[in-house]
Parts: C-alpha cells; sequence; structure tokens
C-alpha cells in the first residue's frame, strides 16, 4: 500500500514536470520570470538541560524504568537549505545531535543509549501543478488550529511545541494535494506516509490518511479535518479563530471517534489476577471527543495573556483513575520482588507512561502570558496548567529568549510541576531546565 | 468606409485604450483619489512583491529587519530575511485574519491586529494598503505641502477593524500619491504621523505609474520613537489564493 502510494506521488510529480503552468491571464501586468532562488540557514544551538528526576517515583523508580538524564550537555547543528525553481520548491533540513556529556541515574550497564545522532528532521519537495493545485511530499511538521496547550483537532500528534520554543519537534513523512480555489476555500488530502523522526519502539507504524478543508472569512476562520488510521476508526477533528476585536481572539478545538486505542486498566482472566493495561475501549461504539476553547487578549504594550479550558471524556474518569493508581502500586510492588517476575512489573509501569491518552484526565485549565518582541530582541512567556480532576496536578512553564546582535541569542526553558506525586504532571520529574545560546546563520 | 463600419472602428480602438487616468483638473471626487493612492502602495493589484527595509527607533534602541513582502487583494505575506535569528519568521494576513509563523514557534498562531510589527510601525503599515475598501473619505481641503498642491482628504474608518480609527490625507493633485498622514484614534487622538515618497515606479495597466519607495511613521507621543520603511525590488508578478494558504507559514 505504501509502495503503491510512492508511486502514485512519484508518477504526480513527474507529470507536473511535463505540464506547463497554465498562469492566470494577466494582460494589464508585466509577469516576472522568477529565476532559482536558494538559500542556506544554519543554526547552532549549545547548552544544558537538567531535570529534576524524582527517584521515588512511582512510575520510575529509582528511573530504573524510563531511564531519564538528570543532566546533559547539547550540542545542535540545524542547517536548512532552500530552493525555488519556479513551479518547483524544495527543502532540506538534516540534523546533528552530539551530546558530550549524559548523566542517567542507575543507567543499566546493559543498556543501549544512543547519544550521539545525525538525522533529517526536514525535507519538502512541492511543485505547483496549476496556480490552484499543489502537490508535496516530505517530511515536516504539519500543525493547525490556535490553541497552546494541547492541538486536540491535529490528528498527527498533540504536541504543538508551543510552551518550548527552543526543542524541535520531530518531523514525521506526509504526502499533501492541496486544491486552493478561491482565497477562502481550500481543500487538503492528506497522508501520514511514514514516522520520519517520530519513530515510537516498539510501535509499528499506519498511515493515516486525511481530508482537510479550510475555510477563511472576513475575520473568522475555520477547518475540518476527517481522518483514518490503516485498520483504525474514523476521526472528526475541527478548529476555529474568530477575531472578536482588534484585541481579542476567542478560538476553539475538537476531535471525536468512535471508541479509543489508548490503554485503559482493565481486568484480566482469571479474576484474582491483576489488573492490567489494555485498549480496552477499542471496540466501543461510544463516541468519545476532546474539546478545548480559549481566549486571547492583546494589551496596547504586546502583551498577550491566554486562557483555555480543555475536556475531554476519553480521559479517565475518577473510577478508572483510582483503578490506574491501584494498577501502578501492583506493579511497583512486583517490580520490587525482582526477578523473572519483576520485569513484567517494569513493563506494565513503562506501559502506564505511554497510554496514548492525549490528556490522562477529563478537565484542564491553562493560562499563558506572553511579551514577544520586548524591545525588539527579547521573547518572555509564563503559563500554568492545572488537572481540575481530584487528585490532580499543575504545571508551570516559563521560557525567555534575549538578543544580543542579529545572530545571537540566549535562551532559558524550564518547568515546575506539582501536585501529589503520582499525579500527571509530577510522578518523573520535579523540574526541567534548559538554558543555552543559538548562533544564527544564512546566506 | 460607411459611417457604420466607422463608428465601429473608433469603438474597438478605444476599447484597447487605457483607462484614462483621473484627471487633476477635473472635479477631485475623493472616492476615485483613494482608489489611486491605493495602487501606489501595492492595493487594487493582481500580485506585486517588493523588499522591505524595516528600520525602528525607539528610544535608545534600534531595529531593522528585512522582508519580502507579497500582496494581492486584502491578502499579504511578509517573510523575514534579516535579521538571521529571524529568518523565514512569516506573517500572513487575509482579509481580518492574521497568522504569525516562526520556525522556532513550530506552530503557526493567529494574532490579533494589535500586535506590532515593530517600534511604532504596526503589521498593518507593512502590508498592502486597502483604504478604498477600508475607509469612506470625504475631500476636507485643498493644501499646499511644500511646493506641492494636495487634496486632503478625511478618511472615517468604515467598522472597527481597521488599522487606524481615521485618518487624514494629504494627496498630490499632480501625481495622485499620499504625501504625509495623521493617524487617529476614535476619540480624536492624534497617535501617528507619516510622510511618504515615490521614487519607485511599476508598468500597470500599460502605463508606468508610481510606488511608494519611502515611509515615516513618527509617535505623534514620543516623537523620538520613529519607524522607517523603505521599498525596493518592486516587481508586479502573478500570485494566488494559493500563495497565502496557511500552509506557507510553516515552511
Amino acid at each position: 500500500m505504501r509502495r503503491q502510494l510512492l508511486t502514485r506521488v512519484g508518477a504526480l510529480l513527474l507529470t507536473a514536470a511535463l505540464v506547463p503552468a497554465r498562469a492566470q491571464p494577466t494582460p494589464e501586468t508585466t509577469p516576472h520570470q522568477r529565476t532559482a532562488v536558494w538559500s542556506a540557514d544554519v543554526q547552532v544551538l549549545a547548552g544544558v538541560d537538567l531535570l529534576g528526576v524524582r527517584e521515588s517515583s512511582g512510575f520510575n523508580p529509582r528511573n530504573l524504568v524510563a531511564s531519564l538524564p538528570s543532566r546533559q550537555s547539547v550540542i545542535e547543528l540545524r542547517p536548512d537549505f532552500n530552493l525555488e525553481m519556479g513551479r518547483f520548491t524544495f527543502n532540506f533540513g538534516p540534523r546533528l545531535l552530539a551530546r558530550p556529556e549524559v548523566n542517567v541515574p542507575h543507567m543499566p550497564p546493559a543498556a543501549e543509549q544512543e547519544f550521539d545522532n545525525f538525522y533529517v528532521n526536514r525535507w519538502r519537495a512541492g511543485v505547483k501543478l496549476t496556480p490552484s493545485l499543489t502537490a508535496a511530499w516530505g517530511r515536516e511538521v504539519l500543525q493547525g488550529g490556535n490553541s497552546v496547550f494541547r492541538s486536540p483537532s491535529n490528528p498527527f500528534l498533540t504536541d504543538n511545541g508551543r510552551l518550548n520554543p527552543i526543542r524541535e519537534l520531530p518531523g514525521r513523512d506526509f504526502a499533501t494535494l492541496t486544491w486552493t480555489p478561491s482565497r477562502a476555500y481550500a481543500l487538503t488530502f492528506i497522508s501520514n506516509t511514514g514516522q520520519g523522526h517520530d519513530a515510537v519502539r516498539g510501535e509499528p507504524f499506519r498511515v493515516t490518511n486525511a481530508l482537510k478543508l479550510d475555510y477563511v472569512g472576513e475575520r473568522f476562520n475555520a477547518t475540518v479535518i476527517a481522518s483514518r488510521k490503516q485498520g483504525g476508526r474514523f476521526r472528526l477533528g475541527g478548529s476555529y479563530t474568530y477575531s472578536a476585536s482588534d484585541a481579542v481572539l476567542i478560538y476553539g478545538e475538537a476531535t471525536a471517534a468512535q471508541g479509543s486505542d489508548a490503554l485503559y486498566p482493565a481486568a484480566q482472566e482469571p479474576a484474582s489476577a491483576p489488573q492490567t493495561l489494555l485498549a480496552a475501549k477499542d471496540n466501543s461504539g461510544k463516541v468519545l471527543f476532546t474539546t478545548l476553547s480559549g481566549a486571547s487578549y492583546t494589551f496596547r504594550n504586546g502583551f498577550v495573556s491566554t486562557v483555555e479550558y480543555l475536556y475531554s471524556n476519553e480521559g479517565y474518569s475518577g473510577s478508572e483513575a483510582r483503578s490506574f493508581s491501584s494498577l501502578q502500586r501492583s506493579a511497583l510492588q512486583v517490580m520490587r520482588q525482582g526477578g523473572p517476575a519483576g520485569g513484567s512489573g517494569a513493563e506494565l509501569l513503562g506501559r502506564a507512561l505511554s497510554t496514548g491518552l492525549r490528556v490522562e484526565r477529563q478537565n484542564y485549565l491553562f493560562f499563558q502570558g506572553v511579551l514577544a518582541e520586548y524591545r525588539n530582541r527579547a521573547d518572555f512567556a509564563v503559563s500554568y496548567a492545572r488537572n481540575l480532576d481530584a487528585g490532580g496536578g499543575g504545571s508551570f512553564a516559563a521560557y525567555a529568549t534575549v538578543s544580543v546582535n542579529s545572530r545571537t541569542q540566549f535562551y532559558a526553558v524550564g518547568t515546575w510541576n506539582n501536585g501529589p506525586a503520582a499525579s500527571e504532571f509530577q510522578r518523573l520529574n520535579r523540574f526541567t531546565l534548559s538554558t543555552g545560546i543559538r548562533l544564527f546563520f544564512s546566506r | 468606409m460607411s459611417r457604420r463600419t466607422l463608428t465601429a472602428l473608433f469603438a474597438a480602438v478605444a476599447a484597447l485604450l487605457p483607462a484614462p487616468r483621473l484627471n487633476a483638473t477635473a472635479e477631485a471626487d475623493p472616492v476615485r483619489i483613494l482608489a489611486e493612492t491605493d495602487r501606489a502602495r501595492g492595493g487594487g493589484l493582481p500580485g506585486v512583491e517588493w523588499t522591505l527595509k524595516l528600520s525602528s527607533v525607539e528610544g535608545s534602541d534600534e531595529d531593522v529587519r528585512e522582508l519580502v513582502v507579497q500582496a494581492h487583494g486584502d491578502s499579504s505575506l511578509a517573510t523575514t530575511v534579516y535579521p538571521p535569528r529571524m529568518k523565514r519568521a512569516k506573517l500572513l494576513q487575509v482579509e481580518r485574519n492574521m497568522w504569525y509563523g516562526r520556525p522556532d514557534l513550530r506552530k503557526p498562531i493567529s494574532i490579533s491586529p494589535r500586535q506590532r510589527m515593530s517600534g511604532p510601525a504596526v503589521n498593518g503599515d507593512i502590508a498592502a494598503t486597502n483604504y478604498y475598501g477600508e475607509y469612506t473619505p470625504t475631500l476636507l481641503r485643498e493644501e499646499k505641502v511644500g511646493d506641492e498642491d494636495t487634496w486632503v482628504l478625511d478618511l472615517v474608518g468604515k467598522n472597527k477593524w481597521v488599522t487606524y480609527d481615521r485618518i487624514v490625507y494629504w494627496v498630490s493633485k499632480k501625481r495622485l500619491v499620499a504625501v504625509k498622514a495623521e493617524f487617529y484614534t476614535v476619540s480624536g487622538k492624534l497617535i501617528k504621523t507619516g510622510t511618504f515618497e515615490h521614487k519607485n515606479t511599476i508598468l500597470w495597466n500599460n502605463r508606468r505609474t508610481p510606488f511608494v519607495s519611502r515611509i515615516e511613521i513618527r509617535d505623534a507621543i514620543n516623537k523620538n520613537n520613529y519607524s522607517t520603511l523603505e521599498y525596493t525590488d518592486v516587481k508586479v508578478r502573478t500570485l494566488t489564493p494559493a500563495d497565502f494558504h496557511i500552509g506557507v507559514l510553516g515552511r
């Protein structure tokens, strides 16, 4: 199936090269014939990451499950090359990541750790088949919607990276075909053909196809996206943004599907066996959805304040959360026993850290304040996310970037978590801090 | 040759001639005057691209940016090319909708029109002008600016979404381009002043027409704060709605 799709996209691109583009008739203007234009940008990043790994974590006891680094130094090279040739555009973004110093508390001696690597996080080949039809294939991070906390309408990823502008999100492989018949409407077919650099060990990749409709009105824009993972369920998502005034934006995002791929605490046979994590709602006929409502206000000095509320009935209810906690305690006990059975306890704790849920519980409130381009050289942001359900915790996040000249920028990004030790935000680390310098070069 | 044939021939030739420009000595129509001035700032064209150098001074802080701006109707896309740390940052505007994309932001975000670009210049200043669609003009008086005769127009915003609630606009009678402007809030408070130069030209409708080359926008309260917009490399080119789709912000 994947080979078929790749063959079709390749044939499409080859056909485009042979079909002359038909320009819109503009007899009253002088058309500008664009020659090849290329550019190259290089970003060099050097910094230190600190992670307050919790030794007493019930999900990651003595860091033996997640093997998180408590401290690492990072040097990263991020070149980006771009070429425009008439109707064609090409982008290429390889990455070189080196970690000269990594400290992983209690790292298993036999464990394989990859500290340095070279990978391609971004590449793209695009062609304008006609003035209103564009085809592209490559590796990129496809985003949409205006929310900060989470992006529920995005069927490909939920982390939108807005809380940490320094970290790059891993690119995925996409083929897209976009038809823009007018300024108001655009229709895009998207196929997530590969996991790209976002590979999750142990999980087989499945192609996801989506159809996205964009509408742009005078001060309102909206997107509806229908998607389906290969062999999986149909999902419907959407987002909108409304400019209520020159200072106020109101927006929302949502996603819904029948059933869920996520893991839930479930009983297993025999009845005396401990609970485990299963895709218990995989065949459920119930519609499970996540909605986010938000608003932002821009003050005259440029400061932007944002508030968002997220509700998800896909997240654990109160009883499911209690079962989940009980399951975690049992798995921890089994792991501490050691021996052959201890491994199953560690495996279950590992799955508990990656249930596939967009958010673990059901009710969240989020605040953010951002001052961008302060004195044309600095960005500051602070935010707080709070799980409103019983036993929930919260997370403060902040970042600052300060540019000392056109090419040099210092940065600091951090989080500080609060709440019960086993809560969603607290269970692995109490804080994170990344600080360093970025250098920018371009042609 | 019969009279009928001659009439048809004259009509055919007349149809091929470019539309006559507003006659400066004819009765001043503020609506037509405004439409002409928009063209000199990118409005009303099927597609235009220019390089913009934006220099801002606020107190002791100076900031210089370079952008490539593409405009088509009420859509515009401004791509930052300097400084290097902001390269490929993009501002997309379609009607009242505005998005900002920066490589390190990862995700394009909707922004409100109140967000500032740099110094006294706001996002609405760097895009193509559509005063014809956004303001109701009336002719206040005639006045001399330097040695140039001008019409003074009073522009009142048609809705609350305009960048400035009211503009007093001095337009050269001879060249039909803006010479200077005063920008007011709805309460009548003067917030900025602007001066314009038009040393660029573009080929439009089979004739060379002037195009803006420099704008200076100064804060009316703190006169030491000002932004200078310098336009170079102006080209009329074919642009389509696909060039202003939100997908372009991620590249």
